[in-house]
């Protein structure tokens, strides 16, 4: 990206910036389970999260910026999230919606779940319930957009390249320091 | 037809049920041995009186020592009946004809059934891991199969008056 | 196999085929003697926008003609069966609310039926009509999804918000009677969990006019709808005989002549006392099975309206139930009538506060073990209309 990244903006910049990004927030949906209907639920007219400037667009990974993983992760899926996680592009945000996702939920003994979702990918804001109400997702949405607000870009993006060196990334250790 | 008509009448026409079971809610059990699994099933599909075209479903129960006890659920459409088709396999090396030439429907719950039980179709044409992660070793549904976070971590509400 | 032959490619399930194992499809395979084709193995899922959750499909094809299909299932498979037999009958209760998660009432009901029946409790009538009202109104609930995801898959996009606009309404109903909106845990062992809210009735009966008139919309916007027909009437059709082979119950079977209702020919609760038809397709087509989920939701509002006149005062429990269930040793079958189809649990009882064994029939196993039939011979474009017309919900599937 150039020079966003790497130097720690001054504040009415950083301003602007993170209005921008964190009030057209593309969404990803990863919606496995019953928490998936909840989830449609927020995006139709009643409670309608694109009023915060999330658009459910379905376009593909690799145009969106937010992952809601709404549902219970199984053994067998985690691979293909793990999969559309590293094809979508930094900055990108995920939210674990409802328990299962959050930590097994009602599954915990289960042989086949993933116990958390954050085990695959990083996470930043988690909404409890099972299945949460769709305005605990409206309330997710605004807690990390508040978190968006206060971000520095280079901070973020930074803790990003760390975890695609020690995690592997996509294909392997990837040599980022000449970027 | 009545439960003891059927179970008659297949008991008749086959010579093959071991023992028969009727439940005090009417449901009706025939327990046949593996060798006589497709036979008793042909004549419970082909028969016009008995005609149970409809394949419900199809699984074990794990017996301990006396083995598994495999069980075939078919209803008949025109005759409103359901029959539960009953065989013990034994734990090691169980097999149990298939019963996909009758029943296309079968095939998945046979799949279903080995991979959590361990039991072998013999004759099913596409015998491989249906619900479970190919890397997967187990057989699930086996007693001895335990949950192993309730081994690790015991359940908070256990502690519960009996 | 005629027509298999020069393609040189195997069939994964030949059980799959019409015909059964052994016999073959002429299929014309496109393709000029000049313009030589190959096929091409795609792979749909399981993440994908366009199929009920984590489905995969592997297909082959020729150009845009799907030759075979073989559906990956097992992305939601979380273990119910294993879990069940470390969870005494109340905690099923609330496990087994989720495996069709649309329909979680009517699942309650099956487990529940089964213990009651093993255990010979007498439920009181109040409970009983009162677990037939709220049964039909969770099947609304479901064929209202159906309803708008089926439009937009074919590009439908404005029946999608009616539905969720009937859902929601409904779903504050049973939110006022059982806490949740979408796992109500209402039943218990007996009865129910404690009784309707004053005013319940007199909203649902509002309600119950409200959603009936706001039907007429669906029927403009999609069952009368020309690019709908053209994409549904004659796609996908499945005959009686091998719905029941496959085991296919609900609305796919009765699409296709067959007018197997459980609530009919074996029934449960209070459904002898209430007057509705059980409607029945001609042709088993794609239409046909949406036709019938449409006629199901007016025959359930008219359940409902039924029960309302019917409700008598009285208990919802029989007296006091112990907080350990022990139900005889004996094995029983119960099964439902479920909006998806027929859900039964085959639960086996050695005398424990605990199942030795629950089996879990579910609808949609046996439906979606259906969809290579359907899928042979069809163009890619009418592949979403088809995966769309054979109603399952994904955790239906795998449990």
């Amino acid at each position: 990206m150039g020079v966003v990244d790497k130097v720690n903006l001054p504040q009415p910049v950083k301003f602007v910036f993170n209005w921008g990004r964190k009030y057209s927030l593309w969404v990803m949906n990863f919606g496995l389970a019953c928490c998936a209907i909840e989830l449609i639920a927020a995006s139709t007219s009643r409670h309608d999260f694109m009023r915060l400037g999330v658009i459910p667009v379905a376009h593909g990974p690799r145009q969106a910026d937010l992952l809601v993983v709404a549902g219970t992760l199984t053994d067998k899926m985690a691979p293909a999230l793990k999969r559309v996680w590293d094809q979508m592009p930094e900055p990108k945000y995920c939210i674990s919606f409802g328990s299962c996702s959050n930590c097994g939920g009602p599954f915990w003994d289960s042989y086949s779940v993933t116990k958390g979702v954050d085990q695959i990918v990083p996470v930043d804001v988690y909404v409890p319930g099972c299945p949460p109400r769709p305005e605990a997702l409206l309330e997710g949405i605004i807690r990390l957009q508040t978190q968006i607000a206060d971000e520095s870009l280079k901070e973020r993006f930074e803790r990003q390249r760390r975890e695609a060196i020690v995690v592997g990334g996509p294909v392997g250790p990837v040599d980022l320091s000449n970027r | 037809m009545s439960a003891k008509a059927l179970i008659d009448h297949v008991k008749e026409a086959t010579g093959a049920v071991e023992r028969e079971e009727v439940t005090p809610q009417g449901q009706v059990a025939l327990h046949v041995t593996p060798a006589n699994w497709h036979v008793v099933a042909e004549h419970l599909r082909r028969c016009p009186r008995c005609n149970f075209s409809m394949f419900n479903w199809l699984s074990a129960v794990d017996m301990e020592d006396d083995g598994f006890e495999v069980i075939a659920h078919l209803y008949s459409a025109s005759s409103l009946q359901a029959v539960n088709l009953k065989t013990m396999v034994p734990r090691e090396g169980g097999s149990v004809p298939t019963l996909t030439g009758l029943w296309r429907g079968a095939s998945f719950h046979e799949r279903e059934c080995w991979e959590m039980f361990g039991i072998d179709f013999a004759g099913h044409p596409h015998l491989v891991k249906l619900l479970l992660a190919e890397p997967f070793v187990g057989n699930p549904l086996r007693k001895e199969f335990v949950l192993m976070t309730r081994e690790a971590k015991e359940w908070p509400g256990a502690k519960e008056p009996e | 196999m005629a027509g298999r032959e020069g393609a040189g490619v195997a069939v994964s399930d030949p059980t799959m085929l019409p015909g059964g194992p052994g016999e073959g499809i002429a299929l014309d395979v496109a393709g000029s003697s000049r313009f030589a084709t190959e096929e091409m193995i795609l792979n749909i899922g399981p993440q994908h926008p366009s199929t009920h959750g984590v489905l995969r499909m592997v297909i082959t094809l020729d150009g845009e003609l799907i030759i075979d299909a073989e559906p990956v299932i097992g992305y939601m498979h979380r273990g119910f069966e294993k879990m069940a037999e470390v969870r005494d009958y109340r905690q099923i209760i609330a496990l087994v609310n989720r495996h069709d998660w649309l329909s979680a009432f009517g699942n309650e009901l099956g487990v529940v039926l089964g213990v009651e029946a093993l255990m010979e409790i007498e439920v009181p009538e109040r409970a009983q009509w009162i677990r037939t009202l709220l049964a039909e109104w969770n099947r609304v609930l479901n064929h209202l999804m159906f309803m708008g995801s089926f439009g937009l898959e074919l590009g439908a996009m404005t029946p999608m918000f009616y539905a969720f606009r009937e859902r929601e309404e409904i779903q504050g109903l049973l939110e006022a009677a059982t806490g949740g909106r979408m796992h109500f845990t209402y039943n218990r062992i007996g009865g129910l969990k404690e009784d309707l809210p004053r005013g319940f009735l007199k909203e649902s009966s509002r309600l119950a006019k409200v959603v009936r008139h706001r039907l007429g919309d669906y029927e403009g916007l999609l069952l009368g709808n020309e690019i709908f027909k053209k994409r549904t009437v004659g796609i996908g059709k499945l005959p009686a005989a091998v719905a029941l082979e496959y085991g296919c119950t609900g609305p796919i079977l009765q699409a296709a002549g067959v007018a197997e209702d459980s609530r009919k020919t074996e029934p449960y609760l209070k459904y002898s006392e209430v007057d509705f038809e059980v409607p029945v397709g001609e042709n088993g087509d794609s239409f046909d099975r949406f036709w019938v989920l449409y006629r199901r939701i007016e025959e359930s509002l008219k359940i409902v309206e039924q029960c309302h006149d019917k409700i008598p005062a009285g208990p919802i429990m029989p007296g006091k139930m112990p907080k350990n269930i022990k139900p005889p040793e004996g094995w029983i079958y119960s099964r439902t009538e479920n909006s998806l189809g027929e859900t039964g649990y085959y639960i086996v009882s050695r005398g424990g506060k605990e199942p030795w064994r629950m089996k879990m029939r579910t609808p949609s196993f046996s439906n979606v073990s259906m969809i290579p039939y359907l899928l042979r011979g069809v163009l890619v474009p009418d592949l979403i209309s088809v995966l769309g017309s054979v109603f399952f919900v994904v955790g239906d599937v795998d449990r």
